[in-house]
């Protein structure tokens, strides 16, 4: 099906505009194994939003273990924006264990 | 096998979880559930707004210990319930709400009723989950049950379409639900930290308990009491720890915050040592963070592994339920003699009484009612309140003895609260006196809920503390904004006599502190629903009030000659 291709905000090309978070801070890298149930995508970002925090890369992976998948989060984030990240995280019911990369 | 539907296993369920009550508002979508509700002994409670509902549950589950239930439609009755879930998530209350949900072909659809309960829920659960699968409803259910129960408390979603609901299933309904066993002992690993934590509290001086909403979930109060005689160390207690240990205990020091005692605040400028037992150091609790207990070691007990450090940095923690670390710690602690330290705060407290703040009106005062009621309400009561200033006067005048006989919203400060909340505590505790102490503001929010509590006959007492504006920002209006008055004037309220009386109920009314006595004696007598109207001072203050953001040294005793400057304090 050909849909018309059109930006919502045509009419309003400034609202195309993004709003930058700005949560200060190097970048920093978590490994989230998670149970792979319903909305865990939206849980983990919830923490995130909540805290006007930004989210700079996102990637979601199948774990060997079946049922369970592995979240790659890089942030930018101070050591106590971190430590608020991680304290939420534990927080959901489906998150398992986090991991804090080695090379952030 | 005999083939049932969904939701007839789902009520089948609750049975088996001991749910007798169930607290609601019927629609399209639950439709399912609430014919399998027809054939149950599990007793609906038709409220007349989903937020109302949501607060009894909560009620239910505050006074009783055991899980509050919630059923409601798709989409307006399902939202209707977000205010009930933050108000419960904040406060660590076990309650589950079941919500219909459109038919799961229709998810995503903008199809009638719906809304996307699951996601507009995420932030204000403790868990939620979406049921696409009728096979998958009894494991649901008892997820989010034990979830609700187990840990820190907390609320759940449970979101069941339509069609799964109606689905056929076929499944042995056991006669005995799996229960975890409560644990009993202290996880091997905490075994350091408590040894930390009896040292540094057998080095202390001048040591100071702080109990909370943890403690009271825990049943921690028989030791709570045995710590505070064994160091002799006085006792103050959040807003939600009311009860649990006895604030006419002469250690206890009343409540501890932004308007806690003069003498509670003191104690934290002066102790070398705080231990805080359940309590999650809320804003209202510390004022300014860096300057709460200077000097002092801080010692943390929570069940919430998230909670220890979140705040303040503990010098030593328990991560643990609160009975099962103070049965852990007692036997380690050296008894102190702490005369000269109760000594101290027992001359500050003489100095600085409740009462100081207190100036000589004609006009009847709301504290005068709330310390007669105090005076004549049975020692079994249960008192709940709404949120503003008629809640601080109850919580500083209306001293709890025992836990679970104090129901109040905390954290999330929700007005409404307090009215539907004696509902659900009254049918909870059918044969303990329910007294819901309101401002004239919150009541009107949930006053809808007259005709729930007229029709089930529940012989809660309203005691509408009336002083005509929504007093507590006018409070803050008149003390830091130079008394512009914006948005706070109540001078249009209803004859709230006239309204108990449209209802079938009794009313009273009261403006004189002579009649407050006989008055109040008739209306707790009174066998039924009844209100009393108490008409106060329009303009008094609530004190001591430390200002947000401010430290207990900077708490205002009564009310200042001059204007204060706006609190850097968020609210």
């Amino acid at each position: 099906m050909n849909l018309p291709q059109r930006s919502p905000n045509q009419d309003l090309p400034w609202l195309d505009e993004a709003v930058f978070l700005n949560s200060g801070g190097q970048e920093k890298q978590l490994c989230v194994k998670v149970f792979r149930n319903l909305g865990i995508l939206a849980r983990v970002a919830l923490v995130f939003s909540r805290r006007g925090f930004d989210i700079s890369k996102l990637e979601f992976n199948p774990a060997h273990e079946e049922g369970l998948a592995n979240l790659e989060l890089s942030f930018p984030a101070n050591e106590t924006q971190m430590e608020e990240v991680i304290r939420d995280l534990r927080r959901i019911v489906d998150v398992i264990s986090i991991t804090i990369s080695s090379d952030s | 096998m005999k083939t049932l539907t969904g939701a007839q296993v789902l009520v089948k369920e609750l049975e088996q979880l001991g749910v007798t009550h169930v607290f609601g508002y019927p629609g399209g979508a639950a439709i399912n559930i609430f014919d399998a509700l027809y054939d149950s002994s599990i007793k609906f409670v038709l409220a007349r707004h989903e937020q109302g509902a949501t607060h009894m549950a909560d009620g239910f589950a505050r006074a009783s210990g055991k899980i509050g239930v919630v059923l409601v439609t798709s989409g307006p009755g399902a939202l209707n319930t977000v205010t009930g879930l933050l108000t419960a998530k904040m406060d660590s209350v076990p309650i589950l709400v079941i919500s219909g949900q459109t038919n799961s072909t229709n998810l995503g659809k903008d199809a009638f009723q719906e809304a996307d309960v699951f996601g507009a829920t995420l932030p204000v659960v403790k868990h939620n989950e979406l049921v696409l699968d009728v096979n998958q409803i009894p494991k649901q259910l008892k997820k989010v049950y034990q979830i609700a129960t187990n840990g820190r408390p907390g609320p759940v979603l449970l979101d069941i379409p339509k069609d799964v609901s109606g689905a056929p299933l076929n499944c042995k309904i056991k006669s005995v639900s799996e229960q975890p066993p409560k644990q009993i002992n202290l996880a091997a690993d905490q075994r350091p930290n408590l040894i930390k934590m009896a040292e540094l509290i057998n080095q202390s001086e001048r040591p100071l308990i702080l109990v909370g909403h943890g403690a009271i979930i825990a049943e921690a109060d028989p030791e709570v009491a045995q710590l505070s005689d064994l160091i002799e160390a006085p006792v103050t207690n959040t807003l939600l720890g009311k009860g649990c240990f006895s604030e006419e205990h002469p250690h206890s020091l009343g409540m501890l915050g932004m308007h806690g005692t003069a003498y509670a605040n003191y104690a934290t400028t002066r102790c070398d040592m705080i231990l805080s037992i359940g309590s999650r150091f809320d804003d209202r609790i510390n004022g300014k963070n860096d300057e709460f207990c200077e000097g002092a070691k801080k010692l943390h007990i929570d069940i919430d592994p998230t909670e220890i450090g979140k705040v303040v940095k503990p010098d030593a923690f328990i991560c643990a339920d609160a009975k099962i670390a103070l049965k852990h710690l007692l036997p380690l602690l050296k008894p102190k003699d702490g005369s000269e330290w109760l000594k101290e705060l027992f001359n500050y407290r003489e100095r600085h009484p409740l009462t100081e703040s207190k100036q000589e009106s004609p006009n009847l005062a709301a504290y005068q009612v709330i310390d007669a009621l105090y005076s004549l309400a049975p020692d079994d009561t249960i008192v709940t309140t709404d949120v503003g200033q008629h809640q601080m006067w109850a919580a500083q005048h209306f001293l709890s003895k025992t836990h679970r006989s104090w129901l109040s919203s905390g954290g999330a400060g929700t007005m409404g609260f307090g009215f539907p909340a004696a509902i659900g505590a009254q049918l909870a505790m059918p044969n303990k006196p329910v007294v819901c102490i309101v401002g004239d503001g919150g009541f009107q929010m949930t006053q809808c809920e007259l005709a729930t509590a007229a029709k089930e006959k529940l012989p809660v007492k309203i005691l509408i503390i009336d002083n005509k504006y929504l007093g507590m920002v006018r409070q803050w209006q008149e003390l830091f904004f130079d008394n512009r008055l914006s948005g706070v004037e109540l001078d249009d309220n209803p004859d709230f006599v006239t309204l108990a009386k449209a209802y079938g109920m009794k009313g009273f009314f009261i403006n004189q502190s002579e009649h407050v006595h006989e008055v109040l004696s008739e209306a707790l007598a009174y066998d039924g629903p009844c209100l009393i109207h108490a008409l106060v001072a329009l303009e008094e203050n609530v004190f001591p009030m430390i200002p947000a953001g401010k430290s207990a040294k900077d708490i205002v005793l009564k009310q200042p000659k001059t204007q204060l400057a706006k609190p850097t304090g968020s609210t």
